[in-house]
């Protein structure tokens, strides 16, 4: 699954490197990107939860804590790269970057436990919507999602049009990724 | 490049610190207080602020609250789930909470249009939907272990 992810997800950002036309952008990016990304998401976050029991909550936050790493080196160094070698050079090296990372964790990252393949049970996926705890979770994870990324999206703007000074608008986004 | 020197420190406060603590003091009390705290800090300190400070203030705490936030929401799941299930119920959340990060910033995009160019909109559709969670998280406690506000959960 590492493997596969990381495979769609170099083969995405490629292809967003490649894009003239906003329906490019959209499937290179929304679509083939992240899938490759989530895919490669979720397996670390499958094997995390096999090594972990009591410090599980700790060992997330160590992991994800990569994310934010890469939040605040990532729009700096695209900032940069556009400016010197033009946007579809800049996406490769994030690409190629993204090839030697993710090929370092296709390589080490291990599950303690083997694959079980399951059948895909929908009723499985189904049942936990019955289950009041789990589905108040989902609500509350739906309706935080609905907001979330509204700040990062919109804050350069907003702040934009208050009038902030325009040499610190595009350090906002690294700000809040530094202490995400 | 300002602030450059206290990013790593300050990104290990914001993703890891709520894992730790929520270890200690129960994952769903973190949970309830960092969704509380980026809905607060949206509606009280986002919206009526207007100055540079007010602005990097709100970057600096909403970056920290919704690090903690991504952080915890798995290991809820993982909580509250049968171990053979986890990875089944990780996917359904996943699925579910893709259709908010998807849906979400298009109606905002539509709010703002719909208000001729307005934030405050966007900024209180922003905040009330964190305050929905928040109750959420609140209900979601009461079904484990009801009432009682001194319990590790």
């Amino acid at each position: 699954m590492l493997i596969i992810g990381t495979v769609v997800y170099v083969f995405g950002l490629m292809m967003v490197s490649l894009s003239t036309q906003y329906y490019q952008f959209f499937l290179a990016q929304s679509v083939v990107s992240a899938i490759g990304s989530n895919a490669v998401f979720t397996a670390c976050m499958n094997s995390v939860v096999s090594w972990f029991f009591k410090r599980r909550a700790a060992a997330f936050g160590i992991m994800v804590s990569g994310s934010s790493l890469g939040g605040v080196v990532l729009p700096i160094m695209m900032d940069h790269l556009i400016a010197s070698a033009g946007f579809p050079w800049a996406m490769r090296a994030v690409a190629f970057l993204m090839l030697g990372l993710c090929g370092v964790a296709a390589l080490t990252v291990r599950s303690r436990l083997p694959p079980r393949p399951r059948p895909l049970v929908v009723g499985e996926y189904i049942a936990g919507f019955k289950e009041p705890t789990f589905a108040l979770l989902l609500v509350g994870n739906f309706m935080f999602f609905w907001g979330l990324f509204l700040p990062f999206n919109y804050i350069i703007l907003q702040a934009q049009q208050q009038g902030m000074d325009p040499k610190l608008v595009p350090y906002l986004l690294p700000i809040i990724n530094a202490v995400r | 490049m300002r602030k450059k020197t206290n990013k790593p420190t300050s990104s290990i406060v914001g993703r890891i610190a709520p894992g730790f603590v929520g270890d200690k003091w129960g994952r769903f009390n973190v949970m309830i207080f960092i969704t509380a705290l980026s809905a607060v800090i949206t509606l009280a300190l986002w919206i009526p602020g207007k100055s540079t400070g007010a602005i990097v203030a709100y970057s600096v705490l909403f970056g920290f609250s919704s690090g903690g936030f991504i952080g915890l929401a798995p290991t809820l799941i993982a909580q509250v789930s049968d171990i053979r299930q986890i990875g089944v119920r990780t996917g359904t959340s996943f699925a579910v909470q893709a259709f908010g990060a998807l849906t979400g910033s298009p109606i905002a995009g539509a709010i703002v249009n719909a208000q001729g160019g307005s934030f405050l909109g966007l900024q209180l559709f922003c905040g009330l939907t964190m305050v929905v969670s928040v109750f959420a998280y609140l209900a979601g406690r009461w079904t484990l272990v009801g009432f009682k506000l001194r319990k590790k959960v």
